[in-house]
């Protein structure tokens, strides 16, 4: 069963995947968490569609240094994962928060 | 009428119907060649089998055999590898690992579509890429009569080859590539071997019947 590939949807797409990191990122830093929850606010804010699109994303961060996380037991099943922000995550997460904010500016002023 | 099987999905055991089984069994294939070529690779795809075996487990009648139709809403749920947003070829600052150390090859297995006995010969000319296994059976049938050499060597191929149920076992037993359209190739040849056993099961139990009705 094949989509209809609509060329703005890759904008769209396009446009989500650049701040999604920075975004998960953000909700790390907030609190520890597990990552059923993270899933809930970014589908919650619309960022995500589908929840795979949320893995390779936390393993690249963790791979990079920014995010790390603990095995939690759990009453119910298997340990889950319970993910925390790095030093280096939150400056890294600074300097991207002023990237976006130095990005809204432009984008504000050239629609003007 | 079918089987259940019972298995551990991201460490946590279920009961699920054979159907779902092997349609979650393609599935989780296609996200393993999709992120084959990750460093992260193994990390990702524990993460996804675990986050499956949660949507199992949050609903009501967890204590139920996962059904086909739990499986598709699992897959909506998480998406396939083009919905995830980033293509293999996108994910440039991943490290690439050379093609030979990927997970997935050719591997020997028995093919029961296309057997005579217990489709040795089929499997190891389909790993060879022979086209038509009646070499193969020559060479087998030549080895068993000229030293009883090949008897053994076929009981011993019957049991250590496993035999390739699934369409994605289908593919590797070929060397093919496992994707989402060649999965959905393969489940449908699967249904039409299926009616074709069932037409033919039908005639040879017509033609059964008929006999005795003849004999009368």
């Amino acid at each position: 069963m094949k989509k209809m590939k609509n060329p703005m949807t890759a904008v769209k797409a396009q446009m989500r995947k650049g701040v999604l990191e920075m975004c998960i990122l953000s909700i790390i830093e907030k609190e520890e968490i597990y990552t059923s929850d993270i899933l809930k606010k970014l589908k919650a804010s619309e960022l995500i569609v589908v929840e795979g699109t949320l893995y390779p994303l936390l393993t690249r961060l963790k791979n990079a240094g920014l995010l790390d996380y603990n095995w939690k037991e759990s009453t119910s099943g298997p340990p889950r994962k319970y993910y925390t922000i790095t030093a280096e995550g939150s400056s890294f997460l600074k300097d991207l928060k002023s990237s976006w904010k130095q990005l809204q500016k432009s984008v504000t002023q050239s629609m003007k | 009428m079918n089987g259940i099987k019972n298995i551990n999905i991201g460490g946590y055991p279920f009961a699920i119907d054979m159907e779902a089984y092997f349609a979650l069994e393609d599935y989780l294939d296609t996200i393993k060649v999709h992120f084959a070529r990750s460093a992260g690779y193994q990390d990702i795809v524990d993460d996804i089998e675990s986050r499956i075996a949660e949507i199992f487990k949050d609903k009501p009648n967890a204590m139920e055999v996962v059904s086909l139709a739990q499986v598709h809403e699992a897959i909506a749920i998480m998406g396939t590898p083009e919905e995830f947003g980033a293509t293999a070829n996108d994910e440039e600052d991943y490290d690439h690992i050379p093609k030979s150390e990927w997970v997935f090859g050719k591997k020997l297995m028995r093919d029961p579509e296309e057997k005579v006995l217990g489709g040795v010969c089929s499997g190891v000319s389909a790993y060879f890429g022979i086209e038509d296994p009646i070499w193969v059976r020559l060479g087998m049938a030549g080895l068993i009569l000229g030293m009883g050499v090949g008897f053994g060597l076929y009981i011993v191929l019957w049991a250590v080859m496993p035999e390739a149920q699934t369409a994605s076992d289908r593919l590797a037993m070929r060397g093919e590539d496992i994707n989402v359209e060649n999965i959905s190739r393969e489940m449908e040849n699967g249904f039409e071997i299926f009616t074709e056993s069932a037409t033919k099961f039908g005639e040879k139990m017509t033609a059964f019947g008929d006999k005795f009705t003849n004999k009368k």
